[in-house]
């Protein structure tokens, strides 16, 4: 009976120490998260110095084109486009940029690439898109802090 | 010293250069590459008129009368998306994919540029293609179409 209750009081203390541990893992990764959420929005997004909406979800359309994406959705009032391209047969890159206005005379183009279901942190295609989408709308890309 | 050479190690070595080329994974940044202006102006034509909605119409028509179900439509932006699958007599599925976009032509208020890019599997590269698309589209305004 002695031996029972010392094996449960073990096993009580080991689940306990597991969930404070999972506790401090998860709370930490969350803070982690949150720099690496500022970093990734830096990459995703630029300011552009004009409020005309409907011209800049255009260019971005005619920008994803010339990228050779195929255009899935685009809708003004939500102001995002969706643009797919399959990297082979099996891996498709999708690309949802959206726009908003960003103060009274800023549009804020945020874009986002994903593989299969995985998000792409690599800041290389984010700058090309925005490289390109400036030239196209003879605009200078801001980048967002 | 003489180093021997079995006829089997230039098999082993261009099996082991596959292995090693076939490793390599494409980056998502070698898939933002610009197409060539080429490309571009096989895929559009400028229609001088300054009704977008008449042009935009009248592509949908086009798609329409060749089979497409057209899946989405934003006027506002100026596209299309229409697509159509076919499965043939021995059961494999065809399909074909076409995204339209019209917008204006800086620095030509009466001009209004389509591009126009189709797939079936891959992008379809045929300047045939497009020639005949525009020839139909332009038949169907009474517009010339135009190279961009």
């Amino acid at each position: 009976m002695n031996h029972r209750s010392c094996l449960q009081r073990v096993c009580g203390a080991v689940a306990l120490s597991l969930l404070f541990a999972s506790c401090v893992s998860t709370q930490k990764r969350l803070l982690d998260s949150d720099t690496s959420q500022l970093q990734l929005r830096s990459i995703q997004s630029r300011a552009f110095e004009t409020t005309d909406r409907e011209k800049m979800l255009r260019t971005v359309m005619a920008t994803l084109q010339d990228f050779g994406f195929i255009l899935q959705a685009g809708e003004v009032a939500l102001g995002t486009v969706t643009g797919v391209k399959w990297m082979n047969r099996e891996r498709l890159m999708r690309i949802t940029v959206s726009v908003r206005p960003r103060g009274e005379t800023q549009l804020l183009v945020r874009a986002n690439i994903q593989i299969g279901k995985e998000r792409v942190d690599d800041p290389v295609p984010y700058q090309r898109f925005f490289s390109a989408l400036s030239k196209s709308l003879f605009l200078e890309a801001q980048q967002v802090e | 010293m003489m180093i021997q050479i079995s006829k089997f190690t230039p098999v082993w070595a261009c099996c082991l250069l596959l292995m090693v080329v076939g490793c390599q994974t494409s980056k998502p940044a070698d898939f933002f590459q610009p197409v060539t202006l080429q490309e571009r102006s096989i895929q559009t034509r400028v229609f001088e008129t300054d009704d977008e909605i008449k042009i935009l119409n009248a592509c949908a028509d086009l798609l329409l009368d060749n089979g497409f179900r057209i899946r989405e439509v934003e006027s506002r932006l100026g596209w299309i998306d229409a697509a159509k699958i076919k499965v043939t007599i021995y059961g494999g599925i065809y399909g074909a994919h076409a995204s339209v976009v019209t917008r204006r032509v800086s620095g030509r208020p009466n001009a209004i540029a389509v591009r126009v890019i189709f797939h079936r599997f891959e992008k379809v590269d045929d300047a045939a293609v497009y020639q005949e698309f525009f020839l139909k589209l332009s038949q169907a305004v009474f517009i010339e179409a135009q190279e961009l």
